[in-house]
């Protein structure tokens, strides 16, 4: 693994428009936003396209990097979630959601979870320590991207007791994270 | 002074709940603008919500490695530079149509003598990520072609040469003795300018990176222990 210090020095350069700094930090990150994109949308042929989205945007917000006052894996990570889940949304509209063929689980494996970081692992033990449901919105509306609408649907909850349900969960997370 | 902020509804008064929201992006449309705007005077909140970016972030990063396709790159580069399309051949497009015509014929010519009998088929694909890497993993080098530049990039992901000695890269095409192709810094990215010639032996070739003594080998060919090899894509 490339180290931290290495990729926020590539991400910067990216920023000044630096090709070789970008062709370095896609081979150095690639692999990690690749498997993500895989997890998220479940379709290797869709990741394949989620990973043109990601470094496209990565290229063009790398001079933005520095502003945002993120760690390197946060940001790359943030991009990449958020290009698989505009695709995912996208499918969704042409293709509403169907409770029978979405019940993916999203809690990592053993296999995941062993590989999982130690900051993985904080805010998966502290996602452990709500109900199961409450946790799995969590998830669902981090790695699915679910509205609240699509969560209050699948939980058959009303919109307002799904917000306020989800609301108190974060308040636990954050109590649950704060040092 | 700023404009005062639009009404929140009194559940929503907790900021930073707003900013995991609109991390997970939960927000509706107008929830979103009135968001960033309030972000946009308040540093407070820009912190808050790079504290829950970070943290859910980690939710990402338990996903299990896996190299794209080399393919992929090349669509990243299709669309981002377009204008380089054409590869390192993009070059002729600054000399003028007379000449690039006569260059073309002179090609036509060449073919149809068998001048280029010899001459291998082309240049490495754009992109094309070699993995370069010891049987046991003990060293990953990590290996691009930037086909705007015609460079060799490569990237030690893991592990380094023993001490006292260094790394020196081997391009190995076909029943050929190794060439050095240079040496490898342990940190960093090491960019290799290879000739034309050389470049175009490497669809198909093997690299193969060897620990010799500092400043290479000295004999040209490798001294030192093999210590890992990646196959170019044909």
């Amino acid at each position: 693994m490339t180290d931290l210090t290495e990729i926020d020095h590539l991400i910067a350069r990216c920023g000044l428009g630096d090709r070789h700094a970008f062709a370095a930090l896609y081979g150095a990150t690639s692999a990690k936003l690749f498997g993500l994109a895989v997890r998220i949308l479940g379709n290797r042929a869709e990741a394949e396209d989620a990973v043109q989205d990601i470094y496209v945007r990565i290229w063009q917000n790398a001079a933005r990097y520095r502003v945002e006052g993120l760690s390197p894996w946060a940001w790359l990570l943030t991009i990449g979630r958020n290009a698989c889940i505009d695709r995912l949304r996208a499918r969704r509209a042409l293709q509403p959601l169907d409770e029978a063929a979405e019940l993916a689980d999203l809690s990592p494996g053993p296999e995941e979870a062993a590989l999982a970081s130690a900051e993985a692992r904080r805010i998966a033990g502290c996602l452990d320590t709500l109900a199961p449901e409450r946790a799995e919105a969590v998830r669902r509306a981090y790695l699915e991207g679910e509205t609240y609408d699509e969560l209050a649907r699948r939980f058959g909850v009303p919109l307002n007791t799904m917000r306020t349900w989800l609301r108190r969960s974060l308040i636990r997370l954050r109590e649950c994270l704060s040092p | 002074m700023t404009p005062p902020d639009p009404p929140i509804p009194p559940e929503e008064e907790d900021a930073d709940l707003m900013a995991a929201e609109y991390a997970l992006r939960l927000l509706g449309p107008a929830e979103v603008e009135a968001f960033e705007a309030r972000m946009a005077h308040d540093p407070g909140l820009r912190a808050a919500l790079a504290r829950w970016t970070e943290e859910f972030g980690a939710l990402a990063a338990d996903s299990r490695d896996e190299p794209p396709p080399a393919n992929v790159w090349r669509g990243v580069e299709a669309r981002l530079f377009p204008e380089d399309r054409q590869g390192w051949l993009r070059r002729l497009g600054v000399i003028p149509s007379l000449v690039a015509g006569l260059v073309a014929a002179l090609l036509l010519l060449a073919v149809g003598q068998g001048w280029f009998q010899s001459v291998p088929p082309g240049l490495p694909a754009e992109g094309m990520p070699v993995r370069i890497a010891a049987a046991d993993g003990s060293l990953i080098v990590d290996a691009m072609w930037d086909d705007e530049t015609d460079h060799l990039m490569l990237m030690v992901m893991e592990g380094a040469p023993p001490e006292g000695r260094e790394m020196e890269l081997w391009l190995i095409a076909g029943d050929g003795a190794p060439v050095s192709l240079g040496m490898v810094h342990r940190d960093g990215m090491t960019v290799i300018e290879p000739s034309l010639a050389l470049a175009a032996l490497m669809p198909g070739a093997t690299l193969a990176i060897s620990d010799e003594p500092p400043g290479g080998s000295p004999t040209g060919q490798p001294t030192g222990t093999v210590m890992a090899t990646g196959q170019v894509a044909a």
